[in-house]
């Protein structure tokens, strides 16, 4: 136990630190989206994880956020804090309405819903002007800026990125232990068992979702402003996809799978693409090595790892101490 | 205990009353055209061979399974359309024939969540504490099913016995007020069944129980009366002495049905 708090520990100094001594290729252009890509696929890690419930529908629910804000703040001329709490009131709240629709369906089926959710606001995002902005969507988005200073320079966005992230990753994780996270773990692995005890499934299955687009829409608003543009390719299929590929790549049963998963990704499609003009390709057999060789993605092997050295690293200790474990 | 029963007024409700019950399964009916009163803090048995209905017939009680035909009344009130959530809040619990537990969440976990169960603000997003009452409920179910020391330990690592336990406790968490028990003693080592039999009989006995058993020594132990149910109908219903000696239920046990 204090050995992962200190392990833990590392990890915060080391992410804290980063600009100091990070390039600034790496802290603006790969942490910083893994950072925002993380806080989505993180939506999808406590629908998935806790709950059983493998959406599609994550990244739409992000794009409407950063439709809410742009539409407010460049159509309407609203100010930022209009646009933010917009946003977010568009994400939760058309996750709200999807979750009415797919709740009643499970595993695959629920999967397929959400995907048909997403291509129908897609379409809607599409073909709409006068809110959605058509084919061209919303261009010219500016992040709020405070004391002169955007937010969306590059040090200072970092920072917004990793203290949004480090706020939803703790909350996913508190969420667990609560009255909420347990009955979603609960109806996870048996929804018939819950209701006798009880809950009402369904509308915990659509509180949950709810939840879900609300911190889909967090991370939704930071991909917006920085893009500084929404437009129907920020939410198309292929987008809808990366979102789970992220979280399958990260351990989709981990909330600290969704930002492993995001920085690997943000990586791959980095890099391969200046050796490889198929970086979809690599993405792809990335994912299915992911899949068939650890399904617990790379959170499950970097557990196993941790636990394999903590186990070598006591035994080396153990004659040196008096205290048992 | 049956002159108590002559004497109580007409006009108080029964616990659990089903009038003219009847399950269909396309055409096969799984439970036919059943009538059945219990009276508070009865303890009455079914038994019936395999494929009698039993498990139907307990599923349509909680709501799991709507039933074809018939109404039934809870303490007077009308529950054929609650789903079962509703239902469970008015004092319903049950147990099931495989235990059914959440195995991936910890003993203490499994009856937190039974105790919130039936109470407001189950969706809460907020932690419980050391001291909140239901922690202080939690530990106390435990030790009453015999569970105190695996508090920690994930459901699904039980025993089956133990797991049979922890069910008992989940069903107990709610403070039902009437009990539905679907072959507890199945599985159970002759010394577990010892240990539920005296939990069972330990039970407040305003409490009302309906169990499903096949061991006749539990079922004639813990309740007072007996229905045998048979091909989804019910063909008898008395004192456990009654039903032994019922020629009816010896041909069906005896499989002389023809």
């Amino acid at each position: 136990m204090r050995k992962t708090r200190l392990l833990a520990a590392l990890l915060l100094f080391l992410l804290l630190t980063f600009p100091l001594w990070g390039s600034a290729y790496f802290v603006g252009r790969i942490f910083t989206p893994a950072l925002f890509f993380g806080i989505i696929a993180l939506s999808l890690s406590l629908l998935a994880g806790y709950g059983g419930m493998v959406s599609l529908a994550q990244m739409t629910l992000a794009g409407l956020a950063g439709y809410g804000y742009g539409y407010l703040t460049i159509t309407l001329g609203q100010p930022w804090w209009i646009g933010i709490l917009a946003g977010l009131a568009v994400a939760t709240l058309a996750a709200l309405v999807f979750g009415l629709i797919a709740v009643r369906s499970t595993g695959i089926y629920f999967l397929m819903i959400t995907v048909a959710l997403g291509m129908v606001v897609y379409a809607l995002a599409n073909q709409n002007r006068s809110i959605f902005g058509g084919h061209t969507g919303i261009l010219g988005i500016r992040a709020p800026e405070l004391f002169g200073h955007s937010l969306v320079e590059r040090t200072i966005f970092y920072y917004l990125c990793l203290a949004i992230g480090l706020t939803t990753y703790g909350f996913v994780r508190y969420l667990a232990g609560t009255p909420f996270g347990l009955a979603l773990q609960a109806l996870r692995d048996d929804p018939r068992r819950l209701s006798t005890l009880g809950y009402n499934v369904a509308l915990h299955r659509v509180a949950a979702f709810t939840l879900s687009g609300f911190l889909a829409g967090i991370g939704g608003l930071l991909l917006v402003w920085y893009n500084g543009a929404i437009s129907p390719t920020t939410i198309d299929l292929t987008r809808l996809i990366n979102i789970l590929v992220i979280a399958v790549i990260g351990g989709l049963a981990y909330a600290e799978g969704a930002f492993l998963g995001a920085l690997v990704f943000v990586l791959v499609t980095n890099f391969a693409s200046s050796f490889t003009q198929r970086f979809n390709t690599v993405i792809g057999l990335t994912f299915l090595a992911i899949v068939l060789f650890s399904p617990e993605g790379l959170s499950g092997i970097a557990l196993r790892l941790w636990s394999l050295l903590r186990r070598t690293l006591l035994a080396r200790l153990a004659p040196s101490r008096h205290t048992g474990l | 205990m049956v002159a108590v029963e002559a004497h109580r007024p007409q006009t108080a409700a029964h616990a659990l009353e089903l009038q003219g019950v009847s399950r269909r399964f396309g055409g096969l009916v799984a439970v036919r055209d059943v009538w059945l009163a219990l009276e508070p803090g009865e303890r009455r048995a079914i038994i019936g061979p395999n494929g009698a209905g039993k498990t139907t017939l307990f599923n349509v009680i909680t709501g799991e399974l709507r039933p074809t035909t018939g109404t039934i009344r809870f303490f007077g009130h009308d529950v054929t359309r609650l789903p079962p959530h509703q239902r469970i809040r008015l004092g319903l619990a049950r147990t099931y024939q495989t235990p059914l537990v959440f195995p991936r969440l910890s003993v203490a976990d499994n009856l937190y969540l039974a105790i919130r169960g039936v109470q407001p603000w189950r969706l809460s997003l907020r932690r419980p504490r050391a001291e909140d009452p239901e922690r202080v409920e939690v530990e106390r179910l435990a030790e009453r099913v015999g569970l105190r020391h695996a508090l920690h330990a994930l459901a699904g690592a039980l025993s089956h016995g133990e797991q049979r336990q922890l069910e008992l406790g989940m069903a107990l968490a709610s403070r039902p007020k009437l009990l539905l028990l679907d072959e507890p003693a199945a599985g159970l080592s002759p010394g577990e069944r010892e240990q539920l039999t005296t939990l069972l009989l330990a039970l407040e006995p305003e409490m009302t129980v309906l169990l499903i058993e096949h061991d006749m020594d539990v079922a004639f132990q813990v309740a007072q009366r007996v229905t045998v149910l048979h091909e989804g109908r019910v063909i008898a219903e008395g004192t456990p002495d009654e039903i032994a000696m019922n020629s009816t239920v010896q041909q069906v046990y005896l499989g002389g049905t023809q």
